[in-house]
């Protein structure tokens, strides 16, 4: 089968690898109809994420039809049509059992890796390196996807892929980050970073009961679509300090709450980026916190720090006087998808949301190179790009 | 010694003044490294050396200033300094260096020496010392100590780990594990490279659903003996279970079959309690090892499973 493999930093190539068979009794494999490049992969793109290695298959927010069953699945047959959340999860452990299924204790073969990098490992990831257990990824014409008996969601006929597809990651990504800002009604909300992650963040503030959500980014695609799309108030934070944008519409207090859905390769202008730059390119420092501090500072006292945007290591300068002395809240987290595949689907089946707003590009499988490119540089108003193998 | 009655305090001082001593030193080696070479009427000592010492000085003055209480890094200074004599000596050989000059360089950095010496023998004597974890208090042996938590009961976890079998689905390094009679093991171990090991246990104490405790046959002088505890979780949320292995002493059995329960030991006993996890809450072993790949041929492989974790070599690998 075809799959699209890394090679090194923006060596992204499709090549011809087997196919994926059963390997234990709770595996299937499923036919990938359509499947999506995420922010996230753009860090393995770029080379921040360590123990990639050559020709490990990208890709983790994929959907298709079951092709084959292990003998312990019993709840999917062949023929059907699902949707599979990004973190692999057992359902028996203590975290499954919570609710807390990116931290299964059992999925992430390499757990003892990722115990002495964080202290402890969560769970194992489709296509996310080998610190996250090594799994093939999604970006593929078929995927082996383990403890399917646990995650895959199962999608009716008559619904096009695109409008069910981002329930694998980014539309329970952006719903897990607007739910844990505690939103109370008539709340206020700051979002850096209006990538596909932020946008569903915007719509499930709304969603939630939040009265004004305050977008913010440099892009004029993304405000535009920020703005028409998902109903925020736009701040161009090349045009106008963020934190002075958000001071001034709340009175001096700040946002209810801060959502950074921007993660370690934050575009940092002026000295604090020569400073986070410098320090990483010394491997000092693994990644570029600025949004991080920004939402910190701006939040008002009291208030939640709401953090999907993805960070690897030890990070400087961070604000934790602000933090500490304000009671700030900071909740973040992979997203525990499988808990959000139900309500999210039922809100898509009622019309309340259509996901498939983000789309700007669709390419066929053999043109990832280009799609990772294009995606990377932000060309062509490019928002997010889905793949048809 | 007659500095007995400096107090920890001024110890503190005199190895902070000592740590800047060796930033400032290492500086000048560094950036003025002509202008000390002069100074000291050395010619021929090539440049790039001095500048390398310079960069350890540093590197030492920073770890003194860091930790000052402790004596390791006053040692390294010494260390240092024997280096720096040995260089300096050699320096004598040459016939453009300057007698003079390079005398009074020796007689300095020997007063250094002295002085380092005595700081780091001052900082060595205190109260308490570091105990590593893996060393008991007496007796001079090796203790592993490791637990995982796992949700299923103690019962179901004694029955488990009481079937032989079980045994070496859970250890990746044990080929086969069999009864020889109730109360006795065979255990056939693999090793790298060579044919596997053939060991015998026997169990010396077996409570139900609480311990199994078993000690190795045939190993004299040395005493290893395990055990595998099953203690309900706080709230009756799951089992505890903690695996204890003792060998005694330490220095005996390298070279033999039993060098293996070393240090490595930890990892294993570790990955095997988190095969054990898995089997009891999932009933299988998540695994990589199988999938499709584009890996280019002739690289080390990068597949994984449970207990199996990417070895150093394929982690180092592309």
């Amino acid at each position: 089968m075809k799959a699209t493999c890394w090679y090194g930093r923006e060596d992204v190539r499709v090549v011809e690898v087997s196919d994926p068979k059963i390997i234990n009794p709770r595996d299937a494999i499923i036919e990938i109809t359509s499947t999506a490049i995420c922010g996230s992969d753009l860090h393995l793109y770029n080379g921040f994420m360590p123990t990639m290695k050559q020709g490990d298959i990208l890709g983790h927010e994929f959907m298709g039809q079951v092709v084959e069953v292990g003998s312990a699945v019993k709840n999917l047959r062949v023929g059907d049509r699902v949707v599979v959340p990004f973190p692999i999860a057992c359902g028996g452990c203590f975290s499954c059992q919570r609710g807390l299924f990116s931290l299964c204790e059992n999925s992430n073969p390499n757990a003892s890796m990722a115990e002495k990098l964080w202290g402890h490992s969560p769970a194992g990831l489709f296509g996310y390196s080998h610190l996250t257990g090594g799994y093939a990824g999604g970006q593929a014409e078929y995927a082996r996807v383990p403890f399917a008996d646990v995650g895959p969601f199962k999608i009716p006929e008559g619904l096009p892929d695109e409008k069910v597809l981002f329930l694998s990651d980014v539309f329970p990504t952006g719903y897990m980050a607007a739910e844990n800002c505690s939103i109370q009604s008539g709340d206020t909300v700051a979002v850096w970073g209006c990538g596909p992650v932020g946008l569903f963040a915007i719509k499930s503030c709304f969603l939630l009961g939040a009265e004004r959500v305050f977008a913010i980014d440099r892009l004029p695609e993304r405000l535009r679509m920020a703005r028409e799309q998902a109903g925020a108030e736009t701040v161009d934070y090349e045009k106008t300090d963020a934190y002075d944008a958000l001071m001034d519409a709340t009175g001096g207090r700040g946002p209810d709450a801060c959502i950074d859905a921007v993660g370690l390769e934050a575009h940092t202008p002026g000295a604090v980026g020569w400073y986070d730059r410098f320090k990483q390119s010394l491997m000092l420092q693994a990644d570029r916190p600025q949004v991080l501090r920004e939402a910190i500072v701006a939040c008002r006292n009291g208030g939640t720090v709401s953090v999907p945007g993805v960070y690897g290591g030890l990070d400087d300068k961070l604000p934790i006087g602000s933090l500490m002395n304000r009671s700030v809240t900071v909740k973040t987290g992979q997203t525990h998808v499988h808990r959000y595949l139900r309500p999210l689907f039922e809100r898509i089946e009622k019309s309340e949301i259509d996901p498939s707003f983000v789309v700007t590009h669709t390419f066929q499988l053999d043109q990832a190179p280009e799609a990772y490119r294009m995606f990377r540089d932000k060309q062509d108003q490019c928002i997010k790009v889905v793949m048809k193998p | 010694m007659a500095f007995r009655h400096i107090e920890s305090g001024n110890r503190e001082r005199v190895a902070r003044g000592l740590g800047y001593f060796s930033i400032g030193l290492g500086l000048t080696e560094v950036a003025a490294t002509d202008k000390l070479a002069e100074s000291i009427g050395i010619a021929d000592l090539p440049l790039g050396v001095m500048r390398v010492m310079g960069i350890r000085e540093i590197a030492n003055g920073i770890g003194i200033l860091a930790a000052p209480r402790e004596p390791r890094w006053m040692w390294s200074r010494v260390a240092g300094d024997a280096i720096d004599l040995t260089l300096l000596l050699l320096a004598l050989v040459s016939p453009r260096t300057s007698r003079k000059r390079l005398t009074g360089a020796l007689v300095a950095v020997a007063g250094v020496t002295l002085l380092d010496a005595v700081c780091a023998r001052l900082l060595s004597r205190r109260p308490y010392r570091k105990v590593s974890r893996k060393w008991l208090t007496g007796g001079r042996g090796l203790r592993i100590q490791k637990s995982i938590s796992i949700n299923s009961s103690p019962a179901d976890l004694y029955r488990f780990c009481r079937e032989p079998s079980n045994l070496a689905r859970i250890a990746t390094s044990v080929q086969s594990v069999t009864a020889d009679g109730d109360r006795q093991l065979r255990w056939r171990v693999r090793r790298p490279g060579e044919s596997p090991i053939e060991w015998r246990t026997q169990i010396i104490d077996d409570r139900p659903n609480e311990l199994i405790s078993s000690r190795l046959l045939d190993s004299a002088p040395i005493e290893v003996s395990g055990s595998i505890r099953f203690s309900p979780g706080p709230d009756n949320r799951g089992t505890i279970v903690r695996v204890e292995i003792l060998r005694r002493p330490l220095t005996a059995g390298i070279g033999t079959s039993l060098q293996v329960l070393g240090s490595r030991m930890e990892f294993y006993v570790s990955e095997a309690l988190r095969r054990l996890k898995a089997l009891m809450e999932t009933g299988e072993i998540p695994t990589t090892k199988g999938q499709p790949s584009g890996r280019p041929p002739g690289l080390v492989p990068v597949d994984q499973e449970v207990g199996q974790p990417l070895g150093l070599r394929a982690l180092l690998a592309r």
